[in-house]
C-alpha cells in the first residue's frame, strides 16, 4: 500500500501533537498544562481519526486526492517546487548576508532574466521595488532594514 | 451615543483618514483585478505597513481595500471568465456570457452599480443596529465571552475546510500555536525551546504572511498558473463603450428589489460567523433565479445573474466586520486578517472596542460605505480599461510578492528569525491548501487564543468550575452542540424518517 502525503501531513500533525503532549506534561503549574494538553491530545484524537478514514479510502481505491498526479505532471510540479523554494531560499540567505537593500534589486532582477525578461523590464522592476521598499519601511516607518552580516560591523 | 455618531461622521473627514481609504481603495481595486491575488492575499501582504501607524489611518487603508477587491474582481470575471476574488464567482455564470453576447459593458455597468448600493445600504443598517447591539456586548462578562470565543471557533472550525474533522484540527492548530510564549499567569515558558525569539509568543503578522501570502505564491508556481494573454483581454474589452457602461447601471435600477433583497441575504449571511463571501453570493444568485420570471435566461447571460451576487458580496462586508468589530469574532478569513490587523494597531475588537473605541468602529462601517462607493465609481469610470491590468505575469508578481512578504515579516519583529517563522508557515499553508484543511479557521485559532485561555482561567477563578452555568453561557453552549452534532444528525435523518414510514 502506497502512503500518499495527505497521510504524511496527518502523520506530521500527530508527532507534533506527541511532542505537544510531552512537553505540556513536565509544566509545573497545572494552570500552564491544562489548555495545551487537552488541545493537543485532541487534536491527536481528530488526526488518528483523520488517518484511519484516509487510510481506509486508500485501500478502497476511492481516494479522490488532487495532489495524485501521475508521471510526467507531478515531476514538472515537484521541480517547479523545489524551483520555487530554492529562489525563496535563496533571496533569504542573500539577505542575511548582503541586507535587504542589496538582495532585493539583485534577487529581483536575476529572477527576472533567468525567467527570459528583458534587462530593462528587470532593472525597472528591480529599481521600483528598491526604491518602494526604501522609502516605505526605512523613510516612512523609519524601520532599520537588515544591513547583512558583512556589512553590519 | 449620538456623540459617538458626530465624532466618527466628524473622524472619517479628515484629510488623512480620507487620504488612507482612497490609497486603500485603489490598492484594492488593482489586487482585485489580478487574478493570481486574492483579497487575503492583499490584506496579509499590507499588515507589516500598519505596524506604527495610527489605529483609524491604519485600519481605514486596510478595510478600503478588502472592501474594493470585490469591486476589481467583477471586471476580470465579466472579461476574461477568470475572478479576482472568491466572491466573484457566482458573477462569471452570467457575466462571462453576457461579454460573449456583445454585452460585456452592459455586464460591468450592472456589477458595479449594484456592488456600490449593495456596499453602501447595509452599512446603515449596520450603523442602526449598533444601538441594540452595544449594552448586549457590554453586558457580557467573562463565562459569556470565554463561551463567545468558543462559539465562534467552533463555527468557523466546522463550517470551513473539506470536513468538520480537518476544520476542528486547523483551529486547534491555531489555538495550539497561541499558546506558544511566556505565560504571565503563572511565569512558564511554553514550547519555547529556549529560544528568546519565542517568548514573546509566535508574531502575529508572519503567521498570515505565510499562510496565505507566501503559501499562495508557491502554490501558484508549482501549478505553473498562468495570467491571461494581454491579446485577449485587449480584444474583449474592444468595442466597449461608456454606453453600455450606462445602460449596466440603468439595469440596477430597473431591479430595484433584486439589489435590496440580495444586500439584505449578503448582511444577514455576513453575520453569521464562519460562512464565507462564497455562500452568500450564492444564496443571492439562488434566490434570483427562483424569484426570476425567466429562470431559463440565468446561465446565458442574464443581467439579473450579475446583479444579485455582486450585490450580495460587497453587502456581506457590513455584517461581516459588525460581529468582528462588536464580539470580536471574525466573519470569515478576510475578516481573521482584519483582526489581526486590529489587534497589531492595539485595538482589541469585542466590548471593549463597543465601549471605549466607538467612535472608530462606527468610523470604520461608514469607511466600508464610502470606499464602496467611491471604488465602485472609479470602477465605472475605468472599465474599459482596468481590465487590461490582468495581464501582470506571475513572473513580475512573484519576486514583488516574496519581497514585500519577507521585508514586512523582518521589520515586525526586527528579526531574521520572523522571516523562518513565515517560510514554516507558508510549507503549512500550501500543504493545508492541497490537502483541504482550513487556514481561516488556524488564523482565528491563533488570534483568539490568547482571549481563550484569559477569559477561561478569569472566569475559573471567578465563578468556579461552573463558571459557564449562566443563562446565555447556555444558549451558546447549546448552538455550539447543534453545530457539532449537525453533520451526523444529516446524515442519520433520512434513515431515521425511513424507518419511520417503513412503521
Amino acid at each position: 500500500m502506497k502512503i500518499k502525503p495527505k497521510a504524511y501531513f496527518l502523520i506530521g500533525i500527530m508527532a507534533m501533537m506527541i511532542v505537544a503532549i510531552v512537553l505540556s506534561i513536565g509544566f509545573h503549574y497545572w494552570e500552564a498544562k491544562v489548555l495545551p494538553l487537552s488541545i493537543s491530545s485532541f487534536i491527536l484524537l481528530l488526526a488518528a481519526l483523520e488517518l484511519r478514514a484516509e487510510l481506509r479510502a486508500e485501500d478502497k481505491g476511492s481516494g479522490s486526492d488532487a495532489e495524485s498526479y501521475k508521471g510526467d505532471e507531478a515531476e514538472i510540479e515537484s521541480h517547479r517546487f523545489y524551483s520555487g523554494m530554492g529562489w525563496i531560499l535563496g533571496f533569504c540567505i542573500g539577505t542575511y548576508l548582503l541586507g535587504f537593500l542589496i538582495a532585493i534589486p539583485l534577487f529581483t532582477l536575476s529572477y527576472l532574466k533567468v525567467q527570459g525578461r528583458s534587462l530593462v523590464a528587470s532593472l525597472s522592476v528591480a529599481a521600483i521595488l528598491f526604491v518602494f521598499i526604501y522609502l516605505s519601511f526605512e523613510l516612512g516607518l523609519a524601520a532599520q532594514l537588515f544591513p547583512g552580516v558583512i556589512f553590519d560591523r | 451615543m449620538v456623540d459617538a455618531y458626530i465624532q466618527a461622521v466628524v473622524a472619517l473627514f479628515q484629510p488623512m483618514t480620507l487620504f488612507a481609504i482612497l490609497a486603500g481603495m485603489i490598492v484594492g481595486i488593482v489586487i482585485g483585478i489580478l487574478p493570481a491575488i486574492g483579497g487575503m492575499v492583499g490584506c496579509s501582504l499590507f499588515l507589516p505597513f500598519l505596524w506604527k501607524m495610527d489605529p483609524l489611518i491604519a485600519m481605514g487603508f486596510l478595510i478600503a481595500l478588502q472592501a474594493s477587491t470585490s469591486q476589481g474582481g467583477c471586471i476580470t470575471a465579466i472579461l476574461i471568465n477568470i475572478p479576482g476574488t472568491n466572491p466573484n464567482a457566482a458573477t462569471l455564470l452570467d457575466g462571462f456570457p453576457m461579454n460573449q453576447n456583445g454585452e460585456g459593458g452592459r455586464a460591468i455597468g450592472a456589477a458595479l452599480m449594484s456592488s456600490i448600493w449593495g456596499g453602501v445600504l447595509p452599512v446603515f443598517l449596520a450603523l442602526a443596529m449598533i444601538p441594540v447591539i452595544v449594552p448586549i456586548v457590554l453586558a457580557f462578562r467573562a463565562p459569556e465571552l470565554f463561551t463567545l470565543v468558543l462559539l465562534g471557533l467552533s463555527f468557523l472550525s466546522l463550517l470551513s475546510g473539506d470536513s468538520p474533522r480537518k476544520g476542528l484540527i486547523s483551529g486547534g492548530l491555531g489555538l495550539l500555536f497561541s499558546l506558544v510564549g511566556f505565560q504571565g499567569l503563572t511565569g512558564t515558558h511554553r514550547f519555547t525551546f529556549g529560544s528568546l525569539f519565542l517568548y514573546n509568543g509566535l508574531e502575529l503578522v508572519a503567521i498570515p504572511l505565510g499562510l496565505f501570502g507566501l503559501a499562495e505564491m508557491v502554490d501558484m508556481l508549482t501549478k505553473g498558473q498562468e495570467t491571461i494573454a494581454p491579446e485577449a483581454v485587449k480584444n474583449r474589452s474592444q468595442g466597449m463603450s461608456f454606453r453600455d457602461v450606462y445602460k449596466g447601471t440603468k439595469d440596477v435600477y430597473r431591479h430595484k428589489l433584486l439589489w435590496l433583497r440580495s444586500a439584505i441575504i449578503g448582511y444577514i449571511v455576513g453575520m453569521v460567523p464562519g460562512i464565507g463571501a462564497e455562500v452568500a453570493v450564492f444564496v443571492a444568485y439562488a434566490q434570483a433565479k427562483q424569484m426570476s420570471k425567466n429562470p431559463e435566461k440565468f446561465g446565458h447571460g442574464c443581467v439579473e445573474g450579475v446583479i444579485a451576487p455582486e450585490s450580495a458580496s460587497n453587502a456581506k462586508e457590513a455584517g461581516s466586520l459588525l460581529t468582528t468589530m462588536a464580539f470580536g469574532i471574525p466573519g470569515g478569513a478576510l475578516m481573521a486578517i482584519l483582526m489581526a490587523g486590529f489587534l497589531l494597531v492595539g485595538v482589541t475588537p469585542g466590548p471593549q472596542m463597543m465601549g471605549e473605541n466607538l467612535p472608530l468602529a462606527l468610523t470604520l462601517l461608514l469607511g466600508i460605505a464610502l470606499a464602496n462607493l467611491l471604488s465602485g465609481l472609479i470602477c465605472l469610470g475605468a472599465a474599459p480599461y482596468l481590465g487590461r491590468v490582468s495581464f501582470v505575469h506571475i513572473d513580475f508578481l512573484f519576486p514583488v510578492v516574496l519581497v514585500l512578504i519577507m521585508t514586512g515579516a523582518f521589520v515586525v519583529a526586527n528579526s531574521m528569525l520572523n522571516i523562518i517563522t513565515v517560510i514554516v508557515f507558508g510549507l503549512l499553508g500550501l500543504c493545508m491548501k492541497r490537502f483541504g484543511y482550513s487556514r481561516p479557521a488556524l488564523l482565528l485559532g491563533f488570534v483568539l487564543g490568547e482571549q481563550f485561555e484569559f477569559y477561561f482561567f478569569r472566569s475559573w477563578k471567578l465563578f468556579g468550575p461552573t463558571f459557564f452555568m449562566t443563562p446565555i453561557s447556555l444558549v451558546m453552549l447549546v448552538i455550539i452542540v447543534v453545530l457539532f452534532c449537525y453533520p451526523y444528525l444529516r446524515k442519520a435523518l433520512p434513515r431515521i424518517s425511513r424507518r419511520l414510514r417503513k412503521i
